[in-house]
């Protein structure tokens, strides 16, 4: 039976270990391949998410139904990979590498090999780059995407918006 | 506009091929397996524990008190039988409808001693939540006796049953719960078999009083709406009183 987000949160705050398999299983997979778009390795992503999961059980208690469950853990999802980004100090190295084009030679070669798509996304500032794929994969709306980034929804339009016209341009030239 | 939409169609299809890892099902089980160590600690739904822990009030209650209910039981029938019916006789039985509450009631504050505290603090569920299951047990045992006694007495005196039945039932029920609320302050807030023993005295004078005087009359001719409206009150105070009692996280009492 599937059993929505709220019954499944109740269940797991009275111990039922079935219900937090269920609950982790349907979101795994999105929060994975989210922290592993944002420039992530395989071995990070899978280590970022079992910390948000770990981190979602814990502040469970405190979780108030308000808005989607999905936005909340994703936010959880943002922190924690942008935390282990600047423990890393790879959201920095990213972004220079990306916002400055000035890639470096292992970097070039490895970025070549990826697909039109990931260049086009990895091309842009981080911000954008979040925005847009919470935005445009996952559907979030924007005033979403303020509550899970923390930012005010006029920075996340304008994010959209740049960004936006930074892949117009990518797709442009790319033609 | 609709440029833009087509191009926002166009990203999005495009994004939906990012390529992305295999993810093994060994790392999600890991997750999964890492996810049991921090889980909360296992409890059964409160309204679940509430039906368990009251049926087994119920099965320890006839079990425990079977010979005085089996007797009280008889002794309010044979009276019911015996006694014409008269004013006096409909006096009784509504002053008699609380009586398997009374007599649990007394051996029920005659075993809260401070050793069956300390056992009962020692048991899987908490002493509140026992003492909340035995009150609501005990209150429901007293309002079907009652039941069967009313529908007993409509048979054998042949009453009009749609007259009689609300009016009777209102004004038994009244007594019943407004014992059971005593029954459960008293288990809260003192636990001592002497207070009980009063509390019934009390009834005793007040039934002999009510008997013998015009108080029963006047008793008797308050419109059973107004019964009805102190049932409700009564109940409602009950109920707000259980749930405090099964909120309660310490134990109320504490014996000096």
């Amino acid at each position: 039976m599937l059993e929505d987000d709220g019954t499944l949160i109740k269940s797991i705050l009275l111990g039922d270990e079935q219900a937090m398999e269920m609950l982790v299983r349907r979101y795994y997979d999105e929060i994975f391949n989210y922290i592993y778009r944002l420039g992530s390795s395989y071995e990070e992503a899978k280590d970022i998410t079992q910390e948000v999961f770990i981190a979602m059980l814990k502040a469970l208690p405190t979780y108030k139904e308000q808005g989607s469950f999905k936005a909340w853990l994703f936010k959880i999802a943002h922190n924690h990979t942008m935390n282990s980004f600047r423990k890393n100090k790879h959201f920095i190295s990213f972004s220079i590498e990306h916002e400055n084009v000035k890639v470096g030679a292992d970097i070039s070669e490895h970025i070549a090999n990826q697909s039109v798509v990931k260049e086009m996304l990895n091309a842009l500032p981080y911000t954008q780059k979040n925005t847009i794929i919470l935005k445009y994969i996952y559907g979030f709306t924007a005033k979403e995407i303020a509550k899970i980034t923390g930012t005010p929804i006029p920075t996340v339009k304008s994010r959209l918006r740049q960004g936006l016209e930074k892949v117009k341009k990518q797709m442009r030239e790319g033609k | 506009m609709e440029q833009n939409k087509n191009f926002e169609d166009k990203l999005e299809a495009l994004l939906q091929t990012y390529p992305l890892p295999k993810i093994h099902e060994g790392d999600k089980q890991e997750t999964i397996d890492v996810l049991k160590t921090y889980m909360p600690i296992r409890r059964e739904r409160t309204i679940v524990l509430m039906k368990e822990l009251i049926w087994k009030a119920f099965i320890d209650l006839l079990w425990h008190y079977k010979r005085q209910l089996c007797m009280t039981i008889l002794l309010m029938f044979f009276i019911y039988t015996v006694l014409p019916l008269t004013m006096e006789k409909w006096l009784f039985f509504i002053f008699t409808s609380p009586l398997p509450i009374l007599v649990i009631g007394w051996h029920f504050m005659n075993e809260q001693t401070e050793d069956m505290v300390e056992l009962e603090c020692t048991y899987k569920y908490s002493f509140q939540q026992i003492l909340f299951s035995k009150i609501v047990a005990m209150t429901i045992s007293s309002i079907v006796i009652y039941t069967c006694t009313v529908f007993y007495m409509i048979l054998i005196h042949h009453v009009e049953l749609s007259l009689s039945i609300f009016r009777i039932a209102s004004l038994g029920l009244t007594p019943i719960l407004l014992f059971s609320l005593t029954l459960l302050f008293l288990s809260v807030r003192y636990r001592d078999v002497l207070s009980w023993t009063v509390i019934i005295l009390i009834w005793i004078f007040f039934v002999l009083l009510s008997i013998s005087t015009s108080v029963g009359t006047v008793l008797l001719s308050i419109n059973y709406l107004v019964y009805f409206v102190i049932n409700v009150v009564l109940l409602a105070l009950l109920v707000y009183r259980l749930v405090r009692v099964w909120g309660m996280e310490r134990l109320p009492y504490e014996f000096h």
